[in-house]
């Protein structure tokens, strides 16, 4: 999940787009942060976000990610979950984000957190949730008994997490993003949102498996929840040229 | 004579007083630990400890937590390989169910004899082909549009009624 070999987004994009179909093509993308998370791309292009808890005082180079509300289609987990799971595509296409969260303890000097539970959750391609009856360019659609594009992983000893998805799609009045809460020993420390750049979120939607659906007109500095939040919420993404896709 | 569609739901509550098998422990306990997990989400500056508080002060909290609680056991569920527990025909197979629903019917995060789930387990489609005293005569399709046209042979189980046992969709197709 390291990016050996960053490239800027032009590049990226460039390379993307050269006459390809991004197909099986991953944008690598993300990693952000949002409270207590640091972005999988924090390595390669040096942001650092970490998170621990609200209330703590902050120590450390790091800072927590914005707290954001978690939407209407959050859903949890425990032992029997069938959440808990690196690979959160159950056949979904798209194309390939693979993405890391690092979770620090802004209370600690920015420790690593290993053993934080971190979920997330996002909708498809075409803007819907799993989980949910819910509504969007293609009609309704029951997906009550899905679980696609959900997630639940404790960090490792690194504060990592890690899954494997499908970059994000959107729908009418929110600007591309996910959803991610973070506990620590079953407590809440941090319900937050991350956001993609704009320059891919255009690159993506206009592939083959996204064209369909078009443009988001909403962008994050229209984006009332993601706005004020740019700093510390928006994911670094780049080309993963192993999976040809997205990190 | 018109086919007669229909799908079967079955409700399996689970609390303290009536958790027996492995399954309904497994269900009860987890579900009542993600209980409290997520009711974290509404409770950070307000003192709700029950479901019933939470509810009626943040009504967008039905169904948004009990999803969230209800995932916790999907491989639990998953488990049960398709058959619904604590249901079994006249001749003790099973009955196999193709969704399910979690319901959280009241939980309160101070006292664990309050946490009480259901699971609503549906069937496929089945034809209904006759009532023989207290027991439904059914059939499963052998998939869409194959009943027999040429034939009025079927094959058949026998399931009988229980206070559990409901039909939530009906369809009378001409023959």
């Amino acid at each position: 999940m390291k990016i050996d070999a960053p490239i800027s987004r032009l590049d990226f994009l460039r390379k993307a787009f050269a006459g390809t179909a991004l197909a099986p093509v991953l944008l690598q993308a993300c990693s952000q942060d949002t409270t207590g998370i640091a972005p999988a791309g924090t390595n390669a292009t040096g942001t650092t976000t970490g998170v621990g808890s609200t209330t703590g005082t902050t120590t450390g180079n790091c800072v927590v990610t914005d707290t954001e509300t978690d939407g209407p289609y959050p859903l949890y987990n425990s032992r029997g979950s069938a959440l808990q799971r690196v690979d959160i595509r159950e056949g979904k296409t798209g194309l390939q984000l693979d993405m890391v969260f690092t979770v620090k303890n802004v209370s600690n000097s920015c420790a690593l957190l290993p053993n934080a539970r971190v979920d997330i959750w996002y909708c498809d391609k075409d803007g819907y949730y799993s989980g949910y009856s819910n509504s969007g360019y293609l009609g309704t659609q029951n997906n009550t008994t899905r679980t696609f594009l959900r997630g639940l992983q404790y960090a490792d000893a690194s504060g990592q997490v890690t899954f494997t998805g499908i970059y994000p799609g959107w729908y009418q009045g929110r600007a591309t993003h996910l959803h991610v809460q973070v506990y620590v020993d079953n407590s809440l420390k941090l319900t937050t949102q991350v956001a993609f750049p704009e320059e891919i979120n255009t690159a993506v939607y206009t592939t083959d498996l996204y064209k369909a659906h078009g443009q988001n007109s909403l962008k994050n500095t229209g984006d009332g929840i993601l706005r004020d939040s740019l700093g510390n919420e928006l994911a670094t993404v780049v080309a993963n040229a192993t999976s040809g896709g997205i990190r | 004579m018109p086919l007669i569609r229909i799908r079967l739901v079955f409700r399996q509550v689970i609390d303290a007083s009536t958790a027996r098998t492995d399954f309904e422990k497994a269900v009860l306990t987890d579900t009542y630990h993600e209980f409290r997990v997520q009711i974290q989400t509404y409770t950070a500056d307000r003192p709700f400890t029950s479901w019933q508080q939470l509810r009626t002060a943040i009504p967008q909290s039905d169904p948004a937590l009990p999803i969230r609680v209800g995932f916790a056991i999907g491989l639990y569920v998953s488990g049960l390989n398709g058959q619904i527990p604590g249901l079994t025909d006249v001749l003790g197979q099973p009955v196999v169910f193709t969704d399910y629903l979690f319901s959280l019917l009241d939980s309160d995060t101070t006292d664990p004899t309050r946490h009480r789930v259901a699971l609503t387990y549906l069937t496929d489609t089945l034809i209904w082909l006759d009532t023989v005293g207290n027991t439904l005569l059914l059939s499963l399709p052998t998939g869409p549009g194959t009943e027999p046209a040429t034939s009025h042979r079927y094959d058949t189980f026998m399931l009988d009624r229980h206070p559990s046992l409901s039909i939530v969709s009906y369809e009378k197709v001409p023959a």
